[in-house]
């Protein structure tokens, strides 16, 4: 066993970029599959109960749904590689278009949330660590417990409440583009972010909270002290770094509840991102709409999934097995 | 609750011979000094009580209208005003107990149904059928719930009990996932493999060792998966889908209120007060549960 040998970053990068495959590809098969399994067929239901039986043959034919099934996904799986999601049952429109002008929107979003979210969280985590047992790690431990059981869009409501509505600082719904100018852009951002940004801050409050606990009883931090070393020194040029790491093996996850939430924040703030756009699409029975969403989604968090995992090794050699 | 009560007493059994009343006894230390659980375990009864009478208990009917007193301020007629139509918030709420705590329980029900016989085959089976069962939870796990939810619920179709048999289809993973780890923990030990020696199944290993060793993580897992659920199906609520109108549910109540957010800024209030009260009693169970096993297992 050379299990003392710790193998090189890029077998580890090389051994995930190639575990990546049979998950989209699996992936890829469930949304296929769960569009098979609508009662009644998908064309029936997109044609709604009206219709006669020659549309319903001539939307069959149209959307293809008289083929064999391996026929029908594997042209769904080589039209979408090749940038050819379809269109819309609703209104027609190029749903891969469609999707590369809503996407960036939500991919901004989440990123600045998770950002915020990083910045509130890890001071506040650490602030509680260090001062276990006082009023403070009392305080912190309520308020992340707090954003914990929030729902991000009633907050999201609230703070359009007071903010947009009462005092006036922000606006109360929409993005402008950055063209209008990035002030605007910038600031239409503020509220949507911080609100979608809290249970994920929150949850890193906590995860730095036990990952400095166990930290600091390490043996490693005794020795620290002992040496004589500054309070300062021994939590954040020891303590933290290794408190960190449980933290970036989780930041895979908290990104994708954080688009997760966006759905809903975009949905109070009518913000025309992908969350919107996926909501709309479910509420009207668009069915290609939401099975392409459905597969960017896929490949966005199998990425996200990715880069984490690999950043981990990077940080972690343990890791790399 | 059988479950729960079969999880102590084997817990108990490798650290000392109790006694029946002991182990109830192990239960009341559970809200010593925790004036917290006890707010948030008389807060859930209470719901459970509006849940099964809220129809009989509530003031108003909740989807009589009454135009002309729209907008009512709190008062003692209406205790938490009246709503766009001038239906009564209060009785809206508590008519919504009942559908907010069915959901939580079609989807908690569906998670377990799923998820523990997934997790105890990968536990107990081990080996590669172990690795294939959670490769596919490692890939589930990537999505974000709520995204899940939406995609089975345009298959399924628009209504409670779809969104919410969708939702426990999402949790389902990351039970298994705790259930195979207690499995792991217990599968090795004496008392399990001895069984093997006086010829007991496969099946009743499971059914009375392994799987009673792993219901105190699962047990905590459910909790917190109570509290999620309220979340998400207050989410999928707010978003149309879920309880379909008239019909009362909290998500929908905070969804017509910030269409008026204009005209009654306050009227949200309420309902995400009882929805935040909710999930925080649903959480504080399960840090006193979590708290409560791992001190002793």
């Amino acid at each position: 066993m050379a299990a003392a040998s710790v193998s090189s970053i890029w077998s580890v990068v090389l051994h995930r970029l190639m575990a990546v495959i049979p998950t989209v590809l699996f992936g890829t098969i469930l949304i296929f599959g769960l569009v098979q399994i609508i009662p009644g067929g998908a064309a029936e239901e997109a044609a709604g109960p009206e219709a006669s039986a020659e549309a319903i043959a001539v939307l069959r034919e149209e959307m293809g749904l008289n083929r064999p099934l391996h026929v029908q996904y594997l042209s769904w799986l080589g039209n979408a590689i090749r940038g050819d999601l379809g269109r819309s049952l609703t209104d027609r429109r190029n749903i891969a278009k469609a999707i590369t002008e809503r996407l960036p929107l939500t991919i901004e979003l989440t990123v600045i949330a998770l950002i915020l979210s990083l910045l509130i969280g890890i001071p506040l985590g650490v602030l509680s660590a260090i001062n276990r047992h006082n009023r403070i790690d009392a305080a912190v431990t309520s308020v992340s417990g707090l954003g914990l059981a929030l729902p991000e869009f009633w907050l999201a409501m609230l703070a359009v409440n007071l903010f947009a509505l009462k005092l006036g600082w922000f606006p109360a719904t929409g993005v402008p583009s950055v063209e209008l100018g990035w002030h605007e852009h910038i600031q239409s951002l503020v509220l949507p972010s911080l609100t979608l940004a809290s249970g994920a801050a929150a949850a890193i409050t906590r995860f730095t909270r036990s990952g400095m606990l166990e930290a600091l009883s390490s043996s490693y931090i005794r020795t620290a002290w002992a040496l004589g070393l500054s309070p300062a020194q021994i939590f954040f040029r020891f303590a933290l770094k290794n408190a960190l790491i449980p933290l970036v093996t989780v930041i895979g996850i908290i990104t994708s509840s954080l688009f997760g939430g966006a759905v809903l924040v975009e949905s109070v703030f009518v913000i025309p991102g992908l969350g919107t756009m996926l909501v709309t699409a479910v509420l009207q029975k668009d069915y290609p709409t939401v099975q392409s969403v459905a597969l960017v989604l896929t490949v966005v968090f199998v990425m996200i999934s990715l880069v984490v995992d690999i950043g981990c090794a990077v940080l972690d050699p343990r890791t790399r097995r | 609750m059988t479950d729960t009560t079969a999880a102590r007493s084997t817990h108990n059994v490798d650290t000392s011979e109790d006694t029946p009343s002991a182990s109830i006894h192990g239960w009341k230390h559970l809200f010593d000094g925790s004036p917290g659980l006890w707010l948030a375990a008389v807060y859930l009864l209470f719901l459970a009580v509006v849940a099964l009478f809220g129809p009989a208990l509530a003031p108003y009917d909740p989807i009589s209208q009454n135009i002309p007193n729209r907008h009512a301020p709190f008062s003692m007629s209406h205790l938490l005003g009246t709503d766009e139509i001038g239906r009564d918030v209060a009785s809206r709420l508590m008519w919504g107990a009942r559908p907010a705590l069915l959901g939580v329980v079609i989807c908690i029900v569906t998670a377990c149904a799923a998820g523990i016989p997934w997790g105890l085959a990968a536990g107990y089976l081990g080996g590669r059928i172990d690795q294939l069962l959670m490769r596919i939870v490692d890939a589930l796990l990537v999505f974000p719930g709520i995204i899940l939810c939406l995609v089975l619920t345009t298959v399924l179709g628009a209504s409670l009990t779809n969104s919410m048999l969708a939702l426990g289809c999402v949790y389902a993973p990351s039970l298994a996932r705790v259930v195979r780890s207690g499995v792991l923990v217990v599968r090795d030990r004496e008392f399990v493999i001895i069984t093997r020696l006086y010829g007991a199944t496969a099946a009743y290993r499971m059914w009375r060792h392994v799987l009673p060793n792993a219901a105190g993580p699962a047990l905590v897992k459910i909790t917190f998966l109570c509290g999620s659920a309220m979340l998400a199906q207050t989410g999928l609520s707010f978003l149309g889908i879920g309880i379909q109108p008239p019909n009362p549910s909290w998500g929908q109540s905070l969804a017509e209120s910030f269409r008026y957010i204009l005209v009654n800024p306050g009227a949200g209030i309420a309902p995400g007060v009882v929805v935040v009260l909710t999930v925080l009693s649903f959480y504080r169970v399960g840090d006193a549960l979590r708290d409560y096993l791992a001190v002793e297992a």
